[in-house]
């Protein structure tokens, strides 16, 4: 796969499509995004694991913002791509995507819905998972257990912030988790439930279901269980589907329909 | 639970229901004591956040009264606090902390009685669900 990676590389290379290609590069066995220009020798140039290319992007574009660049993603970079779209951080018009279908073993991995983006350039697309079998369980305790449950989960937080930087989606300069009258420094645990709660909260409208979170965690806090839950009620309630439409305003920012 | 007196917190917008608090007031309607009111000068002031420092801060109920759909001051900030709060109650659910607590509601500067009568329906409410012990119960779940 590598291989037919670099192929449709060079070819938007020879085509003129783009001036750069964001991806990830192989270097003495560690694996880091890297900006490819046309003289670069791309056989350094690799498509797993994963990596939520979003930030770098959007890094760049801050920079260069007239330059065309193409970029290697997957479903989930494609989702995140479109969510910093609608918050002003990337321009779409100066992107060029190169899609990548996860395997299988990846879907399962991340229990991914849609591990595939729109246009799949390399790779065969395969099935999505749908069952979770961590959110059947926790909907069938009543309050007190899910209460104990998650407590016991976030009780092994140690506020290393890890989640919050990891997320690509989380774009506020100044975090609110990291002021005092919100969430108390130096005190560990994060005392109940402020830290959790305003995390899952600011995540509704914005959580693409990357898992970068839960792999950042150290203490393995099953983070996307509870974004996934609430996630499905945004769907259920607003009918709005995160990361597909560029165009669709989050439902958090706009008035209600009756009254338009 | 018949002794239990809660500690009721309601975030009040002041073009409406600060006014409808004023009104039952003035109307010396009967209503219980439990519950404080913040002024706010519009219910989509009222981050989700407040809430939840006021159920960590140890209060027993979370109310937030604003204008009725359509008479936002502001033409709609109610429309994104009731989003905002359908949603943030679905999260307390998935917590396991009891959606209940917190409620929202409208009350037009002129509904007095409508005021004092959400004000007691919500305090029997949270007078049967009994206190906000949730930073207790996280003590003893984790300890």
């Amino acid at each position: 796969m590598n291989e037919q990676l670099r192929e449709v590389v060079k070819g938007l290379f020879a085509r003129d499509e783009v001036e750069v290609v964001v991806s990830l590069k192989l270097n003495e066995g560690c694996v880091a995004p890297h900006m490819y220009s046309k003289e670069d020798d791309l056989s350094s140039m690799v498509h797993s694991p994963k990596y939520p290319i979003g930030i770098v992007v959007s890094m760049i574009q801050k920079k260069y913002p007239d330059t065309k660049i193409g970029v290697v993603i997957r479903g989930c970079d494609e989702r995140i791509l479109i969510e910093l779209a609608k918050r002003n951080q990337v321009n779409l018009d100066n992107i060029v995507l190169v899609g990548i279908a996860c395997t299988e073993e990846d879907a399962k991995d991340c229990l991914c819905e849609t591990p595939f983006p729109t246009k799949i350039d390399i790779g065969e697309k395969v099935e999505g998972i749908t069952t979770d079998e961590n959110i059947e369980k926790i909907s069938q305790m009543d309050m007190d257990e899910r209460f104990d449950y998650w407590m016991g989960q976030f009780d092994k937080c140690m506020k290393c912030y890890g989640c919050v930087y990891a997320c690509p989606t989380c774009i506020c300069e100044n975090c609110i988790l990291e002021e005092d009258m919100w969430v108390k420094t130096g005190e560990l645990p994060p005392e109940f439930p402020s830290f959790h709660l305003i995390r899952a909260y600011h995540s509704t409208d914005r959580c693409v279901d990357c898992h970068e979170c839960e792999r950042a965690c150290p203490a393995h806090i099953p983070l996307v269980t509870l974004y996934r839950m609430i996630r499905k009620d945004v769907e259920d309630m607003f009918g709005y589907k995160i990361g597909t439409d560029v165009n669709e305003k989050p439902p958090l920012v706009t008035v209600l329909e009756e009254e338009g | 639970m018949t002794d239990f007196e809660p500690n009721i917190l309601a975030f009040c917008c002041n073009w409406c229901s600060y006014a409808a608090a004023d009104l039952a007031g003035i109307g010396r309607m009967k209503q219980p004591t439990n519950v404080k009111i913040v002024r706010v000068m519009c219910s989509g002031r009222v981050k989700p956040e407040f809430v939840i420092k006021a159920l960590a801060d140890g209060v027993d109920g979370v109310l937030i009264l604003g204008c009725h759909i359509g008479d936002c001051h502001y033409v709609s900030g109610n429309h994104r606090t009731k989003k905002r709060f359908e949603i943030f109650s679905k999260l307390l659910g998935h917590m396991g902390i009891d959606p209940r607590r917190i409620r929202l509601d409208w009350a037009s500067a002129a509904e007095a009685i409508e005021f004092a009568k959400i004000i007691t329906d919500f305090t029997e409410t949270i007078k049967e669900l009994g206190p906000n012990n949730y930073a207790g119960k996280h003590e003893r779940a984790t300890a």
